[in-house]
């Protein structure tokens, strides 16, 4: 029997639909339904796929998982998720997370993008990517939903969008147990989104369909829920956006059988969310253990956990203060290891984590440090590992440039303050964009602007194969921003931001450079994984772990990255975490003494007791004599 | 406790190490007391590294000076009748024959010197055993907790007998 579903509508979250509520079974609800398509129209019902269909009648579309897992489980709830809220401007940002990186060499271009408001982001309008844009860059790696279903307003864009389609929250990135589920493979979810399938995306990644074609390819007249539109541009040069299901993917009642999981397992998050640091040997994923708690068996959702919302607890302390998410408080490492205090009940310990000792760890560590700053990312070397994440470095997809010198740059860990005042591992990346500078703000130039203008001023340039920075120097920036003055399309004066400076012409057209602007300041987000064991966390060995005068904690060199070969210098990590250098260096050298001074102490006291014990025992000896009788 | 004949070398070596200790103290409990009953935050920074520096001359000069002083602070029957005296004036009791205490003894100073020298040991090992790998955090705090208790007790016991051997030195 098919999962009998209520008739509703999934717009209608007044109603709870049949998979909003679980009914407390852990057992894995069985998943035999029918697929449901979008219809051309959005006031039409969606109708179901029947791969029997007359392709000269009908066209064969595919799957909608706004429909077909809209029909039990309500779209519009799950849609305000963290997944896939960024769009939403009543959303809460939370704590600054990883930003989308657009890199461009060809223009000296490394800047965080984002549509939350993440203090040193800029929104992917401000740079003048549209909505479609935006997901055609960086849909790969995104669940879809966010700026991938928005309504376009640009009426440039109206007819590539329906061509194209919406990008629907695709469900099955995550909860798919199919083996088949193919994210980032040749005719996967991110090369279907290159091509702008938006529609056909999630088909075909779920292992139940191939698609081929590219809705790019396809002129804006082109109507896909046209069968001779689609047939004639099958016959052309390009292929249409078409999909072919697998044999024996339908029973005889055109319902299909999804291996759905509640629970995803942690290799679908490792689409998104994997991490390599690069050192100086070890290079490889093989070389470097996964997370413990990975290790230990549990699984990504058993600490980042949600309901039908899907608002994942994200698994920082404090989060608790902005979530509604009821396990947000006991999700967090001090949550899960050491319990809620305010709770009523013992929570420590959930899922076996251990309570911990920190044997010899002054408490004062708790106050200025966050658990991951010793636990979490590779163990600190003298520089910042060159660190590759599947979102700034598209991991896992086709094609992907393994060089180590591959933009965007980012360092971890670097150990830097965050707003609670603790100091926290951090991925770091240093911005490099043109903009405009007004009243002081500066924003991005469009990228379109950016790359006619600088495209010709760096056109004899040589760019590595790598993918790095070309070496540009001042004259580079000069006849740049010469460029954007001369074209008198800007309302301010251009400016270019790079290693931590602000380059701007003056009055006289000479280069001038501006140190600390916040416009030039590093993104930094907060790393918390991977999570190592006890016997490597920071200190186990001694305190010198850190506070050695030359412990990375501290001292460890930032490289300032920039395509400027003359600016890529260092900062301390010290500097980073508002700490005065010396004060760190002295700290750190009066640990040289403090072995000598706990010997010291130690054998003060052991002086002042045997004085004490002398003298007590003296006292006893006249106090025998006085009850002895001998009174003298 | 302090005479009147000649100083020999070893009498000005112990009011030189009394001294050092008393300066000690001095460094010790502004850097210590200061952040914390002052600032209400936790000792940090600067005033930690000199807190720490100063820490370990303290404790040598006070065993400096309990070695030098323990026989000076050693109970004498002269004592007794002082001794009485407090606790007839602490608990109201009169035996109606008391005795006139000689002048020459130093109850007070003799007593606050043994709770210096007592106290001294829970000080610092509270810190010094809190940095090897044998306390959890709650021991932790429980040793911060005996060293800044003892800290307070052990200045209040200081300044009583720094008044005690000055008002006996003006006498």
């Amino acid at each position: 029997m098919p999962v009998l579903c209520l008739a509703a509508g999934a717009a209608d979250t007044e109603r709870k639909l049949l998979g909003d509520e679980s009914d407390g079974s852990r057992a894995h609800p069985l998943h035999r339904i029918e697929l449901l398509a979008a219809p051309s129209d959005e006031g039409k019902d969606p109708q179901a796929v029947d791969p029997n269909i007359d392709p000269e009648a009908e066209v064969l579309l595919p799957f909608s998982t706004r429909h077909t897992c809209g029909k039990c489980h309500s779209y519009e709830i799950i849609k305000k998720g963290w997944h896939f809220n960024s769009v939403d401007p009543n959303g809460d940002p939370g704590r600054p997370g990883q930003p989308w990186l657009y890199v461009d060499a060809r223009t000296g271009t490394q800047i965080p993008l984002s549509y939350r408001r993440w203090p040193g982001t800029f929104r992917p309008g401000q740079f003048g990517l549209t909505d479609r844009e935006f997901t055609k860059i960086f849909g790969r790696q995104m669940p879809g939903g966010g700026p991938g279903e928005r309504q376009t307003q640009d009426p440039d864009e109206i007819m590539r969008q329906y061509i194209s389609g919406k990008l629907d929250i695709n469900c099955l990135s995550c909860h798919n147990g199919d083996p088949r589920q193919d994210q980032g493979g040749p005719a996967g979810y991110a090369v279907q989104i290159s091509r702008g399938n938006f529609r056909w995306a999630a088909a075909s990644s779920s292992g139940l369909a191939l698609v081929k074609g590219s809705a790019d390819d396809m002129d804006e007249a082109y109507d896909p829920f046209d069968p001779f539109a689609v047939e004639t541009a099958a016959g052309g040069r390009k292929t249409p956006p078409t999909i072919t299901y697998h044999k024996n993917v339908f029973d005889h009642e055109n319902y299909v059988f999804l291996d759905i999981l509640r629970e995803v397992p942690s290799h679908r998050c490792y689409f998104c969310h994997s991490n390599l640091y690069i050192g100086a040997e070890t290079t490889e994923k093989w070389a470097r253990d996964e997370d413990v708690h990975l290790k230990a068996g549990l699984t990504c959702v058993d600490c980042h956990r949600h309901g039908i919302d899907h608002n994942i607890t994200r698994g920082y302390a404090g989060e608790q203060e902005t979530s509604t998410n009821e396990s947000s408080a006991t999700s967090s490492c001090e949550g899960c290891h050491l319990g809620e205090d305010s709770s009523s009940d013992p929570v420590a310990g959930r899922l076996g984590a251990p309570v911990p000792e920190h044997r010899g760890l002054p408490p004062v560590h708790f106050e200025r440090l966050t658990c991951t700053a010793c636990h979490s990312g590779p163990w600190p070397a003298a520089e910042p590992y060159a660190t590759k994440t599947s979102m700034a470095h598209r991991l896992g997809t086709p094609n992907v440039n393994k060089s180590r010198e591959m933009l965007p740059h980012i360092a971890a860990p670097v150990f830097a303050k965050q707003a609670d005042g603790k100091i926290a591992p951090h991925k770091l990346v240093w911005p490099s964009f043109w903009g405009v500078l007004r009243d002081g703000q500066v924003e991005p130039i469009a990228l379109e602007t950016v790359t006619k203008v600088i495209s010709d001023v760096l056109a004899k340039e040589k760019f590595p194969f790598s993918g790095d920075w070309p070496d540009l120097t001042a004259d580079h920036i000069g006849k740049g921003l010469t460029s954007f003055a001369s074209s008198g399309s800007l309302e301010g004066g251009a400016v270019y931001v790079t290693g931590g400076k602000l380059y701007s012409l003056d009055d006289s057209g000479r280069l001038r450079e501006e140190k600390d602007h916040p416009a030039a300041q590093p993104y930094l987000w907060p790393l918390g994984h991977d999570v190592r064991p006890a016997a490597q966390a920071l200190g186990v060995r001694y305190c010198t772990d850190c506070h050695g005068t030359d412990a990375p904690f501290f001292f460890g060199e930032v490289t300032i990255d920039t395509p400027v070969a003359a600016d890529r210098q260092a900062k301390k990590m010290v500097e980073f975490q508002d700490i005065d250098p010396f004060y760190a260096w002295a700290f750190a050298f009066s640990f040289v003494f403090r072995p000598w001074m706990k010997i010291i102490v130690l054998g003060s006291s052991a002086v002042l007791a045997l004085v004490l014990l002398f003298s007590v025992l003296k006292a006893l000896g006249c106090v025998v004599k006085v009850l002895a009788g001998e009174n003298d | 406790m302090i005479s009147t004949r000649k100083r020999s070398l070893v009498d000005i070596l112990r009011i030189l190490v009394y001294l050092a200790v008393l300066l000690c103290f001095v460094v010790l409990a502004v850097t210590g007391f200061y952040p914390v009953l002052v600032l209400g935050e936790h000792i940090s920074g600067y005033l930690v590294m000199v807190h720490a520096t100063f820490a370990p001359v303290f404790a040598v000069c006070l065993a400096v000076l309990a070695v030098m002083w323990a026989s000076h602070g050693r109970f004498t029957r002269g004592d007794w009748p002082w001794f009485e005296r407090i606790v007839q004036r602490v608990t109201l009791a009169g035996s109606g024959h008391e005795k006139r205490p000689r002048k020459s003894s130093c109850l007070g100073q003799k007593i606050t010197f043994w709770l210096i020298v007592f106290l001294a040991l829970p000080l610092g090992l509270s810190i010094v055993l809190s940095m090897f790998p044998l306390f959890g955090t709650h021991g932790q705090e429980l040793l911060l907790g005996t060293h800044r208790y003892t800290a307070y007790i052990f200045a209040l016991i200081v300044i009583v007998h720094t008044f005690l051997l000055m008002r006996t030195g003006k006498k």
